[in-house]
């Protein structure tokens, strides 16, 4: 029974069957060879998407798309800009600023790399910036979207691990901030190497009228994370607040949309949201199945056995979640292995809630790891850059965050300061 | 629109049913921000939160995930991992692809007939719901329904890929000749 739920999904996946029937037909053949009533599967799939937490996800998505239709992106970048104006590298330090911003209110990777990308790649070529560092940094950037909450992957594996959502997104802030910090870095000394200057200045005039027109977008993520952080509101609340205000900005602040276009986004967001939790559902069967059959306690004893240090089987998690990163989108990947891997790794001794940061920053840097980050094909897309012109690019970003992960993982105070 | 363009009068129809479900799952969503967003004044401004909320939310989610997930199954978006599949041309392309309608035909059909009884034993005890005394039925419904809707798509997917196979022009007769 084990190797049937270990070979068939692998199978069932290069096939390119769709998850979610993975994850379904597996426990279905399973019940069948078990001998277990058939209603398990309903009872599970009802028992799996009836958690009030998960009514976030769809929450955060209308928001996320909502800000993202109207013209949030533009003032964000504008207001970044004003504020990064006078450093080296400063369009390429915008586009990490704004990508976080973005995903302090979005939480999408892709419609991060989408949204910042389109308007600032023209003006990266325009400064002097290769074709290889503009794509590789707005590709790479999209990536804090998913660390930085709001997070729909933190939800699920939240859902999943049966971890403190709240907790979670609040974990998530230092790592994300770190990650763009790292890439500042990088990218202030690749400008001061490359001897390009397209600074404007800075000008305290420019920041405050960016800072007037930008205030409302900026709005979004103290809602969010003040709400949640002071404890006013728990994570699906703070989503449900973020959408009525997201509806009264970009309606009537900004009047980037009308209702029309409102239905529209309500329509595409619990279309995103069956997209995904149709896959919780499936999960929390599998996940059921696994735990019936021992399979997470047989991992756990069996890495035990091997009596390696901690440090060492993070370290092999952390290769192996690269790995699962680069074919896999971060939500699926998190529904699949959180059953099997956070016995392993509570097991020995370490906090589940740095777990899930340490699992969230390695699909996050799997989503812009050649060849098959999501991100690199949404950047092909938006910018009309080759695919020979996107990888090299994203080779320094990559080690750069493959480092970040370095500390997430064995400074788990990043983590938990904030939490505490 | 589906992925495999079938322009059928049987497509056209349940297409356009889809629609219909497309309009119910917006209108359930707009319907969730409304009342959490409701409940959050009751509860911080007035100190009297609605009991009924978390209940009707959870319910909400439930008819969203299935009834969309009809949706997104019959447009082909659901996530997958399709790096060999769509990689695969002509014949093996098409056997595998047929491989995945048939598995999730077998998948729905199973969880048509499990999800029904566990439907019968509601309608059967008249159980309800705690805070909104909801029968759970309602709820416990939109997964047979969902099931039902995209073993329909699968189906119709199905007609059209066994009929695209048939047509299909033989890739070996060009290096014979």
């Amino acid at each position: 029974m084990v190797w049937l739920m270990v070979l068939m999904p692998i199978a069932l996946l290069v096939l390119g069957v769709p998850i979610f029937v993975i994850l379904a037909a597996t426990s279905m053949v399973v019940l069948v060879f078990s001998d277990i009533p058939g209603a398990i599967m309903h009872q599970n799939m009802f028992g799996g998407v009836s958690i009030f937490s998960l009514m976030a996800v769809p929450f955060f998505i209308f928001a996320g798309e909502l800000m993202g239709r109207g013209g949030m992106s533009k003032r964000l970048i504008a207001w970044a800009l004003s504020i990064l104006g006078g450093l080296r590298g400063s369009l390429p330090l915008t586009t990490v600023g704004t990508s976080t911003v973005f995903g302090a209110i979005s939480g999408s990777s892709p419609a991060t790399v989408a949204g910042v990308g389109r308007l600032l790649y023209p003006s990266l070529r325009e400064k002097g910036y290769d074709e290889k560092f503009s794509s590789g940094v707005i590709t790479s950037s999209g990536a804090i979207a998913i660390v930085i909450p709001p997070s729909i992957a933190m939800i699920l594996y939240g859902v999943s691990a049966e971890e403190d959502i709240a907790k979670l997104f609040i974990a998530g802030i230092l790592p994300g901030l770190l990650m763009a910090f790292a890439m500042g870095v990088y990218i202030y000394f690749y400008a001061r190497v490359k001897g390009i200057k397209e600074s404007e200045g800075f000008s305290l005039l420019k920041l405050a009228s960016t800072t007037k027109d930008g205030v409302w977008a900026l709005g979004s993520p103290f809602i969010i994370l003040g709400g949640i952080y002071s404890g006013i509101f728990s994570p699906t609340e703070s989503g449900g607040v973020a959408c009525v205000y997201a509806i009264l900005v970009t309606r009537y602040i900004y009047r980037d949309i009308d209702w029309r276009g409102i239905w529209e986004v309500a329509q595409s967001a619990a279309y995103l949201t069956a997209q995904v939790l149709i896959i919780v559902a499936a999960a929390s069967v599998f996940s059921w199945l696994l735990t019936v059959n021992g399979i997470p306690q047989s991992v756990a004893s069996f890495i035990a056995d091997m009596k390696a240090e901690p440090w060492v089987i993070l370290l092999a998690i952390n290769i192996f979640l690269l790995i699962v990163g680069c074919v896999l989108d971060p939500n699926s990947a998190i529904l699949v292995l959180t059953p099997l891997l956070a016995p392993v790794v509570q097991a020995m001794g370490i906090d589940l809630i740095h777990f899930g940061i340490i699992i969230t920053v390695n699909l996050a840097i799997g989503m812009f790891t050649p060849p098959f980050g999501l991100n690199i094909f949404v950047a092909q897309a938006v910018l009309n850059a080759p695919l020979k012109s996107i990888y090299p690019g994203l080779i320094a970003f990559i080690i750069i965050n493959i480092g970040v992960l370095m500390v997430v993982t064995y400074v788990p105070e990043l983590s938990l300061f904030l939490t505490r | 629109m589906n992925d495999f363009e079938d322009t059928g009068p049987l497509a056209r129809a349940f297409g356009r049913f889809l629609n219909i479900v497309k309009l119910l799952i917006a209108s359930l969503m707009m319907a969730a921000i409304v009342i959490n967003f409701a409940n959050v004044i009751a509860r911080h401004v007035f100190s009297a939160p609605f009991i009924w909320a978390e209940e009707i939310l959870i319910y909400i989610i439930v008819w969203m995930v299935f009834f969309g997930g009809a949706v997104v199954s019959w447009d082909g978006r659901q996530l997958r991992m399709d790096l060999l599949s769509s990689s695969l041309q002509g014949v093996p392309g098409k056997i595998v692809n047929g491989i995945a309608i048939l598995i999730l035909c077998i998948l729905c059909v199973f969880m048509i007939i499990h999800s029904s009884e566990v439907i019968r034993t509601f309608v059967d005890t008249g159980q309800t719901s705690i805070a909104t005394e909801v029968p759970m039925v309602v709820p416990h419904i939109a997964i047979p329904i969902g099931f039902t809707l995209i073993l329909l798509g699968a189906l119709i997917r199905f007609r059209k890929h066994l009929a695209g196979i048939s047509t299909l022009p033989d890739t070996n007769s060009g290096a014979e000749d």
